[in-house]
């Protein structure tokens, strides 16, 4: 199991929140921050240099699009990004079921 | 946004913070942000706050300036605006292409030769403001993001190194006569030719850049 996915969940739930619908940076941490329940309440400023960087390794694009008649940068993944979100995910839940495992002892 | 509000004044302190040279990944991320600061206090005002404490509290829940403008930085916002692949030669082989240039000058003026004619002083000062003016192009920070960019301004910084090699050869070798002018003339075109695929590759990038791509 990486130890990146547990380090850096960040990543994969912006990988997945993309993967179910392109977004831009304001829209993506007010769905973060709904989709977990408010849990993931995050300085909003933490969200661009983790896009930067998902979109540095390919993961993810962007570009300027029109969005409520304002010009937005708007991120989606790209095909290496889908497949790393499905591998994440799977490490997740590995992850997740060792924690498990423990806990109930 | 509101020119004198709170976002105005957090957006200009993260400008300052960030520092300079600026190229488009930075200037983009100051966009995003302060996009993001007017969308929060839009939906703030939505809720029934003031535009003033809407900004504010917009302001207050992005973070800091300066953890704002850490954390781009270590996203990589400010690294390799321009690579050092690209500079160094690009940089390096226009400067001794200058230094070459004087040399050849002072030489058409006290020994009257080898470039010992005006149209050769010319060619040579075309050739040098040429080579500046793709330098520049190419050093660009929008040039510097674009690979095919990139890869033109490292063989136009080979050929100016290149050419100052040529020219330093025959200096030493006591070979600057009249074949000179044709060795100038294959630079310029040489270098020329260079600048207008760099040219072509860059109007190219800031199109799609504009498109949005």
């Amino acid at each position: 199991m990486r130890t990146r996915s547990v380090h850096s969940p960040l990543d994969a739930m912006l990988l997945s929140l993309l993967n179910s619908a392109p977004a831009h940076g304001y829209a993506l941490i007010s769905r973060l921050r709904e989709a977990s329940g408010g849990a993931f309440d995050l300085p909003e400023g933490t969200i661009y240099p983790a896009l930067q960087k998902l979109e540095a390794e390919g993961l993810i694009e962007s570009g300027w699009r029109q969005v409520d008649n304002r010009r937005r940068r708007v991120y989606a993944p790209t095909a290496k990004g889908r497949a790393t979100l499905d591998r994440r995910v799977a490490e997740w839940r590995e992850y997740l079921a060792a924690v498990d495992m423990v806990m109930a002892r | 946004m509101n020119e004198s509000g709170p976002i105005a004044a957090w957006c200009a302190a993260l400008d300052d913070a960030l520092g300079r040279p600026r190229g488009p990944r930075a200037r983009r991320a100051l966009r995003e942000v302060a996009d993001h600061l007017d969308d929060a206090a839009q939906a703030l005002e939505i809720d029934g706050a003031g535009r003033a404490e809407a900004e504010r509290r917009a302001c207050e829940r992005f973070g800091t300036v300066e953890a704002t403008a850490r954390l781009l930085a270590a996203g990589g916002v400010l690294a390799g605006e321009i690579p050092i692949w690209i500079a160094v030669p690009l940089w390096g082989g226009l400067g001794l292409s200058v230094a070459a240039g004087l040399v050849f000058v002072f030489m058409a003026f006290v020994h009257a030769g080898p470039a010992g004619g005006a149209v050769e002083i010319a060619l040579l000062l075309a050739v040098l403001t040429t080579a500046c003016l793709f330098a520049r192009l190419q050093l660009s920070a929008a040039a510097a993001e674009r690979s095919e960019v990139a890869a033109a301004g490292a063989l136009s910084g080979l050929m100016l190194a290149g050419g100052f090699g040529l020219g330093i050869a025959a200096l030493v070798n006591g070979a600057l006569s009249g074949d000179m002018e044709y060795y100038l003339v294959l630079r310029a075109a040489l270098i020329a030719g260079t600048g207008c695929v760099g040219a072509v590759a860059l109007i190219r990038a800031r199109r799609r850049a504009a498109e949005g791509s």
